[in-house]
């Protein structure tokens, strides 16, 4: 009694100190607790648990919801206890966390150490795939290769999907285009943009330069090459007109037998029938996705079975229309090399005006007509193009282009494209003069500023606006430039958390009087690799910069060439063109 | 291994159009213009193909940095507990599973001495949610006896307010504050659950 009227007033006295307390949100906490405090309240029991685990994880996945993935993936490694997860999930999700911090070697231990651990398919399948799609785009392509051949069971149909145009177009880029088209040729995924997709590679890999027998003779790889061009435009014409292979049902329910088991039992539908079927899928097909094991609550098993087509809900109307205009182009030159330009033709109105290929479409129509003697549309397709960004090649050429239809249309007015065209490059090579003496004071971040805390989200980086803004676009198209600014925006980030560690270090630096000598040895060799990692940065900071600078001029260099040829072709025009006059 | 080891997720396929661009060269080969104008296209697509060709400055490689930097923050952290946090206690917030309650925000007073407020926005909900635990004060508290008044705010709820007695057993521990939905007769909504923790 003495105690409970000792806690009421100690409640009470809380209330006058929140009450007085300024903030409106205390006078809220004061009248909601003061108005429960009227109606409860009692002492509530501790439940004391060991294993850490369960706090350690959800602290990781309050992290990573939140998409703090640097701080998910520290709070993963201070959390020592959560290394001794049984199944494996917690090194799968780390693996996850360093393939996106772009740590691959640890990501792999990680994998590696879940390999023979029970981990359910959702929750392993991602962070290997993600692990492929690394060493995938850091250019390994035998170590990409060698792991993305290996999969593990029961991936969605979209990560099959992915993982397969992955392993072909690694085998197409490393001279392997046979192979490529052998898998391309039996893949079937019920997602029919990666369906599509799939034979668009294909085609493309019958394009390959590899792709014919070098062992025959010469003769013979000729006729052979002829008859895949034909089978690639084949399979791009089909595209064009959206056939695709449809799905068929790889898995043939078989009828439950009549007769009766040995055990006696009929057995119509019953557990066994499942059992039947299970072992049925076993046996080896040719298919690569017959071979996969079917596994409950896997959209690959509804579909499989029904012969269903997926959606995809992650692809957008401007993915499809972007496979769609890159089908549309390649038939196009592909009909152009055949010189079927009437054929080329059609197939450039498949390419849509407003989409990124529509300068290379605009361009080839104009040399069709062109190459048909049909000088005004070869015009006026040019003359469209010439009216883009400058800064593209192709607008360049189109320019050019339009100048010479003209001349060979007797059109008096070719002198004055032929010198409007000179005037563009001559001013496109002293703006890309002036961008390249800019060029020694590029502050890289202040032109690219980063827009993440986070130095594992970092987001594409944006075209700067302003004057430099097209040439900025082209340059941002070469994944090599874009990579290290990207880099160089990690190291920023990095930086920023570097400065924090070391403020926390001379915190603790501050204590050395009170320190044994153990903790002391601890705080010099952390100060040690702190002074080494802010060196190694500095170091990088400046070897980035330079790689980037010479990426650049090396563009640059070949976009003057490029404008050089140009601007002589433009003065030869001229001066054939007054030379007639 | 080069050091290029950013991950662009979204441009994986762009990568894909390797094949693309490479049948283009093989097209454009064959193609062989009557004039010589034409060809200049060709030039262009061949000498942005050859850009990789030339020998340029490579980017650093940044794999082993940020590896140590890892270190670090672990060496640090570590060092902070057995330095200045002799009798630490990470008290966290979270809910039950398959909670579908939509905090908007938690105050909590320990012994009197208010905690910084936290407030959660759908980002911070779902991650709650999805069995995520919010840290709300990570400091030294000696083993004993202690109070908690926790005022939790829902959006679409009345707040819930509870005082909670409770004794810390442990030097190191964890303490959690578990938000149940739906808590049994005579149980109150808010529970407090400890571990022990290790260095």
């Amino acid at each position: 009694m003495i105690n409970r009227e000792k806690s009421h007033r100690y409640k009470l006295k809380q209330l006058t100190r929140l009450l007085g307390i300024q903030s409106a949100w205390s006078l809220t906490f004061g009248l909601a607790l003061g108005a429960s405090l009227c109606t409860s309240v009692s002492a509530t029991p501790l439940e004391v648990r060991r294993d850490a685990r369960e706090p350690g994880f959800a602290q990781v996945m309050y992290d990573y919801y939140q998409n703090h993935l640097y701080d998910a993936l520290t709070t993963f490694l201070a959390n020592r206890q959560l290394a001794f997860n049984a199944p494996g999930t917690g090194d799968i999700f780390l693996s996850n966390l360093y393939t996106r911090y772009g740590l691959p070697r640890e990501a792999e231990a990680s994998l590696s150490r879940a390999a023979l651990t029970d981990v359910t398919s959702s929750n392993r399948n991602d962070p290997w795939l993600s692990y492929g799609k690394l060493l995938y785009q850091m250019g390994q392509d035998s170590l990409a290769l060698n792991f993305l051949r290996d999969p593990p069971a029961l991936l969605t149909p979209k990560q099959e999907s992915e993982r397969m145009i992955m392993v072909t177009n690694l085998l197409t880029r490393t001279e392997h285009a046979r192979d490529a088209i052998e898998s391309l040729q039996s893949f079937r995924t019920p997602i029919p943009y990666y369906r599509k997709l799939a034979r668009y590679n294909l085609a493309m890999s019958l394009l390959s330069p590899d792709a014919v027998d070098h062992l025959l003779s010469q003769p013979e790889q000729d006729a052979q090459r002829e008859e895949y061009d034909g089978r690639a435009i084949r399979i791009l014409d089909d595209l064009m007109q959206d056939k695709v292979p449809n799905l068929v049902m790889i898995i043939k329910p078989k009828p439950v037998l009549a007769t009766a088991s040995p055990t006696g039992n009929q057995n119509k539908g019953g557990w066994l029938s499942w059992f039947r079927s299970k072992s049925d899928s076993s046996q080896p097909l040719g298919s690569l996705i017959e071979n996969r094991e079917i596994g409950n609550k896997s959209t690959f098993t509804v579909s499989a079975l029904s012969a269903g087509d997926v959606d995809d809900p992650t692809l957008t109307p401007d993915d499809v229309s972007k496979l769609n205009d890159k089908i549309a182009l390649s038939l196009a030159y592909l009909r152009l090399k055949h010189h079927d330009l009437e054929q080329a033709r059609v197939a450039l109105r498949g390419v849509k005006l407003d989409s990124l290929l529509s300068n290379q479409a605009l361009l080839t129509s104009a040399h069709v007509y062109y190459r048909q003697g049909d000088f005004v549309r070869s015009y006026n397709f040019a003359n469209e193009l010439s009216k883009r960004n400058w800064a593209d090649p192709l607008v360049q050429e189109g320019w050019l282009l339009a100048a010479r239809a003209l001349e060979d249309e007797h059109d008096g007015s070719a002198a004055d494209h032929y010198a409007a065209a000179i005037q563009v490059y001559k001013a496109a090579t002293a703006s890309i003069n002036q961008f390249d003496r800019d060029l020694d004071n590029l502050d890289v971040l202040a032109t690219f500023p980063v827009k993440s805390a986070d130095p594992v989200l970092l987001g594409i980086p944006e075209v700067p606006a302003g004057t430099k803004a097209g040439l900025w676009a082209g340059l941002l198209e070469r994944s090599e430039v874009l990579a290290i600014i990207q880099q160089i925006q990690q190291t920023q980030l990095l930086q920023a958390k570097l400065k924090v560690y070391d403020k926390d270090l001379q915190d603790l630096e501050a204590l050395k009087a009170k320190v044994n000598p153990d903790e002391l040895d601890d705080l010099k060799a952390t100060r040690v690799l702190l002074d080494k990692v802010k060196l190694d940065f500095q170091k990088a900071e400046l070897q980035d910069h330079k790689a980037l600078l010479a990426q650049i001029r090396a563009t640059l260099k070949q976009s003057r060439e490029r404008l050089d040829y140009y601007l002589t072709e433009a003065l030869l025009g001229l001066q054939r063109v007054n030379g007639k006059r | 291994m080069t050091s290029q080891a950013r991950v662009f997720p979204d441009r994986i396929f762009h990568r894909a159009s390797d094949a693309f661009s490479a049948s283009l060269h093989a097209c454009l080969r064959g193609v062989r213009a009557p004039v010589r104008v034409l060809c200049v296209g060709m030039l262009g697509f061949a000498i942005t193909s050859m850009a990789g060709a030339e020998e340029l400055p490579a980017p650093s490689n940044l794999e082993s940095a940020k590896s140590d930097l890892l270190q670090l923050d672990r060496t640090i952290a570590s060092l902070k507990q057995r330095l200045t946090l002799p009798a630490r206690t990470l008290l966290l917030f979270g809910l039950t599973p398959q909670s579908q309650l939509s905090v908007r925000s938690i105050a909590v007073r320990l012994d009197g001495r208010s905690l910084p407020v936290r407030e959660y926005d759908a980002q911070a909900l779902n991650a709650l949610l999805q069995g995520g635990m919010d840290t709300l004060m990570d400091a030294n508290l000696p083993v004993g006896d202690h109070i908690l008044e926790v005022l939790v705010t829902l959006s679409d709820k009345a707040p819930v307010s509870q005082r909670i007695e409770f004794t810390k057993t442990l030097a190191k521990d964890i303490v959690a504050i578990k938000f149940k939905e739906h808590p049994g007769l005579d149980e109150q909504p808010l529970a407090v659950v400890e571990w022990s923790q290790h260095d």
